[in-house]
């Protein structure tokens, strides 16, 4: 037996240390944000192929097609926690870490639900005043394109993650480019932003694999890193 | 359970302020779940020092714990309790008191 398991733990171990403390807290940050890559990135591209069926199909004038983009963005929610916990519990029974990333509070999910709330009225509102145009789509994407991929590049410069900052310029671009280009449509931009959202998926799991490898090669005895068994 | 002078005279959280314990916490406020091993990785603690001052974190009721078998290999999940974010809140704040926001 390790004698470090009977390591006895006293108050002698030490007094707090905010520095080290910090560091294994954004490393936490870093490992468990990427714990989610694999889940965004098949939810990404099941938006986007959903997103290009809608597009290959064409008809914006069909019954089905405001109902059927509801069911999408509906369903977001439900594939990536689905995935999510399903991933989880493989990396459980495969013996691997497992983490999930820490959830926003009740107050934040109900800030964030009324600021669409009142999003969606003043888009409802300038709708129904400037009638109903062939691109009245843009009022909907261009502001809300532009301000949460505006604050997804700060959480991804904030948190020091560039897939997040990658996927922030890609939302701001990809918003404001319709009105460059107005014979764009809004499947293809539903597309470009389920690629963004791929690529950053791919990068977080890529960030988790490499950790992963990393905490399996000093199992193996091949680093000097004492790693979990 | 024993209390450092310094901290408690200083308003810190005794049972926080101790090296490992406030990278554990850190740890565990930054997730909504964290298993032993995943701990054991961001942490650099050994098995049978995480594993001792987890108990104690738990046994404040600071950290939920929670014991399966998968695979009839033992598994523990923890989660930082209400109390715990509540604790750690109050320890961050009075450590930027103590010194003047540096930390």
């Amino acid at each position: 037996m390790n004698a470090e398991l009977h390591h006895p733990v006293t108050e002698a171990d030490g007094p707090a240390d905010p520095t080290v403390a910090g560091a294994a807290m954004g490393r936490a940050v870093r490992v468990a944000d990427a714990a989610s890559g694999m889940a965004i990135l098949v939810t990404a591209a099941v938006i986007g192929l959903a997103g290009a069926l809608m597009y290959g199909l064409g008809e914006r004038e069909a019954p089905y097609y405001v109902s059927a983009w509801i069911a999408i963005f509906v369903g977001i929610g439900p594939v990536y926690w689905g995935l999510f916990f399903a991933l989880k519990r493989a990396r459980r029974g495969a013996g691997l870490p497992s983490v999930e990333p820490r959830r926003p509070s009740v107050a934040r999910v109900a800030l964030l639900g009324l600021a669409v709330a009142l999003y969606l009225a003043i888009f409802g509102a300038s709708v129904i005043l400037l009638r109903p145009r062939a691109s009245y789509w843009l009022f909907l994407i261009v502001p809300f394109g532009a301000l949460f991929g505006g604050l997804w590049l700060v959480r991804g410069c904030l948190a020091r993650e560039w897939e997040d900052g990658v996927v922030g310029l890609a939302i701001v671009a990809i918003s404001v480019l319709p009105l460059a280009y107005r014979a764009s449509a809004p499947e293809v931009w539903v597309v470009l932003a389920a690629a963004a959202f791929a690529v950053s998926g791919a990068a977080k799991h890529i960030r988790w694999r490499r950790w992963v490898r990393g905490l399996q090669r000093g199992r193996d005895g091949t680093t000097g890193q004492e790693v979990p068994s | 359970m024993t209390t450092p002078v310094d901290a408690t005279s200083n308003g810190l959280d005794g049972l926080i302020h101790e090296a490992a314990r406030l990278v554990i916490v850190s740890v565990l406020n930054e997730c909504e779940t964290a298993d032993f091993n995943f701990l054991l990785a961001t942490t650099d603690l050994t098995r049978g020092n995480l594993s001792a001052h987890m108990k104690r974190l738990v046994d404040a009721g600071y950290v939920q714990e929670r014991k399966e078998f998968l695979d009839r290999k033992p598994h523990t999940e923890y989660r930082l309790t209400r109390d715990g974010r509540r604790a750690f809140q109050a320890y961050k704040k009075a450590w930027r008191q103590l010194t003047g926001g540096a930390a």
